[in-house]
C-alpha cells in the first residue's frame, strides 16, 4: 500500500493515471442525472446523424440517441469487464503459479506444460474460440478475458515462488511441515502479492482494449447494454457520414486505457528493487 | 632536472551517486609511477582499487563524478577525447575475468587484428601476421588455431592471455591490470603472473597492478601501495592472517549428555554434488561422508569455506537431496524435503526470519507445528523468547525492528519450538559481534541443555567448536579427515594447521588421495595415491592420517 | 547439438498435438453440436439433420477426435466448412498467404523502424527528444488498434483520397499489367501495415534501448574502448550486434501477439487473411473454419518460434556449442 501512495505522490504520471481512470469512472457513475436527455431512448427522425452541436455535444447516432451521454454510460461496460477480467485471471494465475512453485516438480511439469499449451495460441484465436461457444454477453467477454490471461501471471508467480522457495525463512516454514495451503497463505503470498497487483494493473489496459475489439465484433455488450466498442461498429458502419461516431468512442477507450497503463508504469517505478529499500536494516541497539 | 615521471595523479577524487547520497570510491588519492616500474595497489575488496584502475583510464561509468589532476608524461590531461587517445596506445589494461572483457560474439582473432588496424595510422601494417606474433608473444601454443576461436571456447588461462595479447597490441608504456589472475585457477595464476612479469621486463613496460592477493606479486613488483577506503594508507601491505590460536581445551561437553535412543544424526556415504552447467563437470562438495551424533549429543563440523561443510549440513536438513548414501535424523531417513525434526539456525540472521511475521508469531507457529494449541503455543513461545533473554516487548515486534543478536536468538527460540531431534547451527555467530555471538553461545548451550536435542554446529572457527561441543570433526575438501573429541590433540597435520592459524586453503586439492597431500610437511607416497581410511586412534579419536596415527605427540 | 534440435523438434510437436486437441476440445464446449450451432436461416431440421450425419457429427465424442485428429495429422484435413461448402484446407491455404504477406511486411516494417530508433534513444537517453517519443509510443500504444485504422481511413481514404478504404485489390486487379498489380497491392498494404507495424515500434524501441544500454555498461564494451578503438566502431560493431541478440529471441515471444494483431487489422480493413475468414466463421458459427483457424494458428507459433531458436544459434556462437565454455 505504501508503494501506491508513494506511485500518486511522487509520479506525474501516475498522477495523471489516476485522474484519467477517474474520469471516466465519475462519468459512468453519474451518467443517469448527468447525460443529456435519455441515451437509451430512441430520438426521432430529425434527430439522427446530427453533427457535434450544443444540444449533443458529441453529435447524434443513427437512431438518434445521445452520443455523450452514450458515452458515460458505456464507460460502465468497459471498467467493469476491464477489471472483472483481470481480477479473474489474475486469481487464476496466482493459484497455478504457487502449486506450480511449491508443488511437486511432477506438478510443476504439468502445469507449466498447460501454460506453455495455452501460450503457443495468439490470444485472439483462443478468445474467439471460446466466444464462439456461448450467447454472446458482457459476462461472456469478462470471462474469456480470465480464461485467456493467466499465464503470464502464473509464471510469474511461479518464478517468484520458486525464489522465495530457498529464501531462509521459508525454508524454516517448509521445515514445520505445514499444510502446504498454510505455507502458502502465511509465508509466500504477502511477498507475492505486490508483484500481483503490479501484474493487475498492468494488464487492465490491454483488458479494456480487448473489451472493445469483442464488443465491436458483436459478441460483448448486446442492445439495450451501451458499450464503446459497439458504438465504434455502429460508427464504422456511418464512417463516411458521421465520423463522430466512430471517432469519440475511440478516444474514451484510448483515455481510459492510457489512463491505466501510466498508473501502472507509476507502481512499477515504485516497486522496482533497483530504488532501493526491500532489505531490512538493524536498528535496535543491545544484544 | 629530473625527468618527469610517467604517470603522476594528484588528489583522485571519484563519487558515485546513489539514492541515500551515493559512495566515495577514492578519497584524494596520489599516485605516481615511474617509466619501467612495477607497482602494486592493494587492500580489502571495497578499498577502491577498481575504481583508481578506471580512474587512470578515464573509463569510470558516465554517471560517476571525478576530480582531480592526472598527468601522463607531465602533461595535465583532460578528461574526454584526449585521454580517449591515450587509450590503447599509451596506456593499456587488462581486466579480470577474460570471458567479460572479450566480445563474445566475435572471433578472438578478428578482434586483435581490428584492434591492430584501429590502432596503428600506417597502412603497411600485416595485421594477421602481428596478431599472430602477439598471440605467440604471450605464450599461446598454437596462435592461428586459437585466432579462429571465439571466446567461450578457449581455458580462462589462454582468455586471459588473449586478452594481455590485445591489451599489448599498441605497445603501450604502461600496463593496468584489475586482479588478473583472481579470476583463474592458482596454477594458471602463477603462470599468467610469470608472463606479466617477463613482458614487463622485456618491453620496458610499466605496470600496475590491482590485486587483493600480495603473493602474487612477490619478485615482480617495486613498490606496494595499500588502498583502504579510499585512501592511501601508510605502510606496507601485510599478509593477513588466518584462524586463532588454540583455547585451552575445553572440559567434556557442556551440553546434556547422551541419551537413549536412536543418534541424533547418522549420515553414511553421504556423497553431495551440484550439476555442472554447459559442460563443466558436476562440483562435488561432500565425498563419502560418515558421520554420526549420539542423542543429545554435539558435534562441531570444521573447516575452511569450501571444504563442503554447508553443502552437508543443508543435506542433513533437508534443504537438498544426496547423490548417493544415507542420512537419519532420529532414527527417521531425510529425504529432499525440509522436515521438523532437523531445524536449522541459519547464518544469516536477516533472512532467516519472515520480515512479515511478529517474533511471537513466528515462534508460535513452530510451536503449533510441534503439536500444540493455539494458546498453549503463545504461552510457548512467550516462554522461550524470554529464555532466550529477550524481553516481554520482542514478541509484538517485527524482525527488522531488532538488532542480528537478537534474530538469531529469536531463531533459536523458534527452531526449539519445533521440538527437534537435531538442531543444525550453520555459522550462527558469523555475522555478530563478540558480545552477541557468546550470548547466543550461551543461550544455545542452555536450551539445549534443557531440551536435550542434538547439536550440528558448523563453523570455521576451532576454537569455538570445542569450546561448544563434545566432539569436533575436520572437513577439507569434501572429506572428512578426523574426527575427535573436544579436548583431544589433533593429530592429522591438516588439523593442526587450522588450529594454529594456517594459511586459507585457496589451494586446489588432489583429487586422489589424500586431499591435503600437495601441501602437508608429513607427505608419503602413500598419501597421495590412495584416500587412507578413517583409522581409530584412541575410542573416540579418528584419523585420516597414517603418518601420525602411530605416534601422534611427535610432531 | 543436433540432439538438442531434435528434442526442441519432439516437443514442439508434441505441443501441436497438445493444442489441436485443446482446441477441439474447446469447442466441443458449446451444448450441442456444430450444426446445431450454424447460423444458416436457410437450414431447416431436416437439413441440419442430414448435415449431422455427413460430418460424421452423429457419432461418439471420442470417435470424432480420433477421427478429426488423425484426419489433420496423416492427411492435413481439417474438415469441410459448414457454410461455404468447401474444404476447410483449401479455405486456409487460400488465406494464409495473404495473412503472411501482411504479417511479415509489417514485421519488418515495425523492426526497421523500431531497431534504429531504439538505439538512437539509447544514445539520446534522458533527453527532451527521448522522453517525448517514450510519452507519443505509449499513447499509441493504448490506442484499440480497430479503431486506429478506423480513423487512418477516414482521413487518408475517405478524407484525402490516397489509399483505398479495404480489401487486398482494386476490383479491377486482374485486369492490370503486372506493375500495375504490385503497386495496387501495396497501396492496400500501406495502412494496414502501418496499425500492424508502427504501432507497436515504440514498445520494440524501448526493449532495443535497454539492450543497447545494457551492452554499452558490461565490461567488454569498456575493454574495447581501453584498446584504442573508436566509439562508433565500439557501438556499432561490438555493442549493437550483441545488443540484438535478445531482440532476436523477441520475435519468438512477438509472434502470437503479431498474429493475434493480424486478426483485428484483417478485420478492420477487410483483408481477406485468416483472420478475417476466422472472424466469419464465428459469427456464423462455422466450427470447422474456427477450428482449423486456430489450430492452424498455433502451429504457425510453434514453427515460427523454432525459427526464431534455429536462427539465434545462427546468430550467437554460444548457443551453438551449448552453454559456457570450459574454464
Amino acid at each position: 500500500m505504501s508503494a501506491v501512495g508513494r506511485a500518486l505522490r511522487h509520479d506525474a504520471g501516475g498522477r495523471a493515471g489516476l485522474i484519467l481512470i477517474l474520469l471516466p469512472l465519475l462519468a459512468a457513475a453519474l451518467a443517469g442525472p448527468l447525460a443529456p436527455g435519455d441515451p437509451l431512448q430512441v430520438g426521432t427522425a430529425a434527430e439522427r446523424l446530427l453533427a457535434p452541436s450544443p444540444s449533443h455535444p458529441l453529435g447524434t447516432d443513427a437512431l438518434g440517441r445521445d452520443v455523450l451521454g452514450r458515452l458515460m454510460l458505456g464507460g460502465r461496460a468497459s471498467l467493469a469487464v476491464g477489471w472483472s477480467g483481470v481480477l479473474g485471471a489474475v486469481l487464476l494465475g496466482t493459484l497455478v503459479g504457487l502449486a506450480a512453485g511449491l508443488g511437486h516438480s511432477r506438478l510443476d511439469r504439468a502445469l507449466m506444460g498447460l501454460t506453455d499449451l495455452f501460450l503457443a495460441f495468439p490470444r485472439v484465436f483462443l478468445v474467439l474460440l471460446l466466444a464462439a461457444v456461448a450467447a454472446p454477453s458482457l459476462a461472456l467477454v469478462a470471462t474469456v478475458i480470465a480464461a485467456t490471461g493467466w499465464m503470464g501471471v502464473a509464471r510469474l508467480v511461479r518464478a517468484e515462488t520458486l525464489a522465495l522457495r530457498d529464501r531462509p525463512f521459508v525454508v524454516a516454514a517448509r521445515s514445520l511441515e505445514l499444510p502446504a495451503w498454510r505455507l502458502a497463505a502465511r509465508h509466500v503470498l504477502p511477498h507475492v502479492l505486490p508483484l500481483v497487483v503490479l501484474a493487475a494493473a498492468l494488464r487492465v489496459g490491454g483488458a479494456i482494449l480487448l473489451e472493445s475489439f469483442l464488443s465491436y465484433l458483436g459478441l460483448g455488450a448486446q442492445d439495450p447494454t451501451v458499450s464503446w466498442g459497439a458504438m465504434i461498429e455502429h460508427g464504422h458502419r456511418h464512417l463516411a457520414d458521421a465520423w463522430w461516431l466512430a471517432a469519440f468512442p475511440g478516444l474514451a477507450i484510448a483515455l481510459t486505457a492510457v489512463g491505466h497503463n501510466l498508473l501502472g508504469d507509476a507502481l512499477r517505478d515504485a516497486l522496482d528493487p533497483r530504488a532501493g529499500g526491500r532489505h531490512d536494516s538493524p536498528e535496535a541497539g543491545g544484544s | 632536472m629530473s625527468a618527469p615521471r610517467l604517470l603522476s595523479c594528484e588528489s583522485l577524487r571519484v563519487a558515485y551517486p546513489g539514492p541515500d547520497g551515493g559512495r566515495e570510491a577514492l578519497r584524494g588519492v596520489d599516485l605516481a609511477l615511474d617509466a619501467g616500474e612495477v607497482v602494486a595497489v592493494v587492500g580489502p575488496s571495497g578499498a577502491g582499487k577498481s575504481s583508481l584502475a578506471l580512474a587512470v583510464l578515464g573509463l569510470l561509468p558516465s554517471r560517476s563524478r571525478v576530480s582531480g589532476v592526472l598527468r601522463w608524461r607531465g602533461e595535465p590531461v583532460a578528461p574526454g577525447p584526449a585521454h580517449r587517445r591515450l587509450l590503447g596506445r599509451d596506456i593499456g589494461m587488462l581486466f579480470q575475468d577474460p570471458l567479460a572483457s572479450l566480445d563474445p560474439v566475435v572471433r578472438v582473432g578478428d578482434q586483435l587484428v581490428e584492434t591492430l588496424r584501429a590502432l596503428r595510422r600506417d597502412g603497411s601494417l600485416d595485421a594477421h601476421r602481428r596478431s599472430r606474433e602477439l598471440l605467440a608473444e604471450v605464450l599461446l601454443p598454437d596462435p592461428a588455431a586459437v585466432a579462429r576461436r571465439y571466446a567461450h571456447q578457449l581455458s580462462g588461462g589462454e582468455r586471459q592471455r588473449v586478452a594481455l595479447a590485445l591489451a599489448l597490441a599498441g605497445d603501450p608504456a604502461l600496463l593496468v591490470a584489475d586482479e588478473p589472475t583472481t579470476a583463474l585457477d592458482a596454477a594458471v595464476g602463477a603462470a599468467v603472473a610469470g608472463l606479466l612479469g617477463d613482458l614487463v621486463r622485456r618491453r620496458g613496460m610499466s605496470l600496475l597492478l590491482v590485486t587483493h592477493d600480495p603473493r602474487l606479486t612477490a619478485g615482480l613488483v617495486d613498490r606496494v601501495l595499500r588502498l583502504e577506503s579510499g585512501r592511501i594508507a601508510a605502510g606496507a601491505a601485510t599478509v593477513a592472517v588466518v584462524g586463532e590460536v588454540d583455547g585451552p581445551a575445553g572440559e567434556a561437553g557442556p551440553c546434556a549428555d547422551a541419551g537413549v535412543g536412536a543418534p541424533a544424526l547418522s549420515c553414511r556415504g553421504v556423497e553431495v554434488r551440484y550439476p555442472g552447467h554447459g559442460g563443466r563437470p558436476d562440483v562435488v562438495a561432500v565425498r563419502g561422508v560418515d558421520l554420526t551424533i549420539g542423542a543429545g549429543s554435539s558435534l562441531a563440523l570444521v573447516g575452511e569455506s569450501g571444504c563442503g561443510k554447508t553443502s552437508l549440513a543443508r543435506a542433513v536438513c533437508g534443504h537438498l537431496r544426496p547423490a548417493a548414501g544415507e542420512i537419519e535424523v532420529g532414527g527417521r531417513p531425510v529425504g529432499g524435503r525440509p522436515r521438523r525434526a532437523a531445524q536449522m539456525i541459519f547464518q544469516d540472521p536477516y533472512s532467516s526470519l519472515d520480515p512479515r511475521q511478529t517474533c511471537g508469531d513466528a515462534v508460535a507457529e513452530a510451536a503449533r507445528a510441534a503439536g500444540g494449541t493455539a494458546a498453549a503455543s503463545r504461552l510457548a513461545a512467550a516462554d522461550l523468547l524470554a529464555a532466550a533473554g529477550l524481553g516481554p516487548g520482542i514478541a509484538a515486534q517485527r524482525p527488522h525492528a531488532l538488532s542480528g543478536g537478537q534474530r538469531q536468538r529469536v531463531a533459536v527460540a523458534r527452531a526449539l519450538a519445533a521440538r527437534p531431534v537435531l538442531l543444525v547451527a550453520d555459522e550462527p555467530t558469523g555475522s555478530l559481534d563478540p558480545d552477541a555471538a557468546s550470548l547466543l553461545i550461551e543461550v544455545l548451550r542452555r536450551f539445549r541443555g534443557d531440551t536435550g536435542c542434538g547439536l550440528l554446529l558448523i563453523t570455521h572457527d576451532v576454537a569455538l567448536a570445542r569450546r561448544t561441543c563434545r566432539e569436533v570433526a575436520v572437513m577439507f575438501a569434501g572429506h572428512v579427515l578426523e574426527v575427535l573429541p573436544a579436548g583431544a590433540v589433533p593429530s592429522h597435520p591438516y588439523t593442526r594447521r587450522l588450529s594454529t592459524g594456517g594459511e586459507g586453503a585457496l589451494i586446489p586439492p588432489d583429487l586422489a588421495g589424500c586431499p591435503y597431500a600437495s601441501r602437508c610437511p608429513l607427505v608419503e607416497d602413500a598419501c597421495r595415491s590412495a584416500l587412507p581410511d578413517l583409522r581409530s586412534l584412541v575410542p573416540g579419536h579418528v584419523s585420516r592420517c597414517p603418518v601420525t596415527a602411530g605416534n601422534p605427540e611427535t610432531h | 547439438m543436433i540432439r538438442d534440435l531434435l528434442t526442441r523438434l519432439a516437443t514442439a510437436l508434441l505441443l501441436v498435438l497438445a493444442a489441436l486437441s485443446l482446441v477441439f476440445l474447446m469447442a466441443r464446449l458449446a451444448p450441442g453440436d456444430p450444426v446445431e450451432m450454424l447460423r444458416d436461416p436457410d437450414l431447416d431440421a431436416a437439413g441440419r439433420a442430414l448435415l449431422r450425419q455427413q460430418y460424421g457429427l452423429d457419432r461418439p465424442l471420442a470417435e470424432q477426435y480420433v477421427r478429426w485428429l488423425g484426419g489433420v495429422v496423416l492427411h492435413g484435413d481439417l474438415g469441410r466448412s459448414l457454410r461455404l461448402h468447401r474444404e476447410v484446407s483449401d479455405i486456409l491455404a487460400e488465406a494464409v498467404p495473404r495473412t503472411l504477406l501482411l504479417t511479415v511486411t509489417a514485421y519488418l516494417v515495425h523492426l526497421a523502424t523500431a531497431i534504429p530508433l531504439g538505439v538512437w534513444m539509447a544514445r539520446r537517453r534522458g533527453s527532451a527528444a527521448e522522453r517525448a517519443v517514450g510519452a507519443l509510443g505509449l499513447a499509441v500504444n493504448s490506442l484499440p488498434a480497430f479503431w486506429l485504422g478506423l480513423m487512418l481511413v477516414l482521413v487518408f481514404a475517405r478524407g484525402l483520397g490516397w489509399l483505398p478504404a479495404s480489401g487486398m485489390h482494386a476490383p479491377d486487379h486482374a485486369a492490370l499489367s503486372w506493375s500495375a498489380r504490385l503497386l495496387d497491392t501495396l497501396r492496400h498494404l500501406v495502412l494496414p501495415v502501418a496499425v500492424l507495424g508502427l504501432a507497436t515500434a515504440v514498445g520494440t524501441a524501448r526493449y532495443v534501448r535497454q539492450a543497447v544500454l545494457e551492452v554499452l555498461e558490461s565490461e567488454f564494451v569498456t575493454a574495447a574502448r581501453a584498446r584504442g578503438l573508436s566509439e562508433r566502431a565500439v557501438v556499432w560493431r561490438h555493442a549493437v550486434r550483441n545488443a540484438l541478440l535478445p531482440v532476436v529471441t523477441l520475435v519468438g515471444l512477438n509472434l502470437p501477439a503479431l498474429l493475434g494483431g493480424a486478426v483485428v487489422t484483417e478485420t478492420v480493413f477487410a483483408w481477406p487473411g485468416m483472420g478475417r475468414v476466422a472472424v466469419e466463421a464465428l459469427w456464423a458459427r462455422d466450427y470447422p473454419v474456427i477450428l482449423g483457424a486456430t489450430g492452424l494458428s498455433a502451429v504457425m507459433v510453434v514453427a515460427g518460434n523454432l525459427l526464431a531458436d534455429l536462427f539465434y544459434r545462427v546468430v550467437d556462437p554460444r548457443a551453438r556449442s551449448g552453454g559456457e565454455g570450459r574454464t
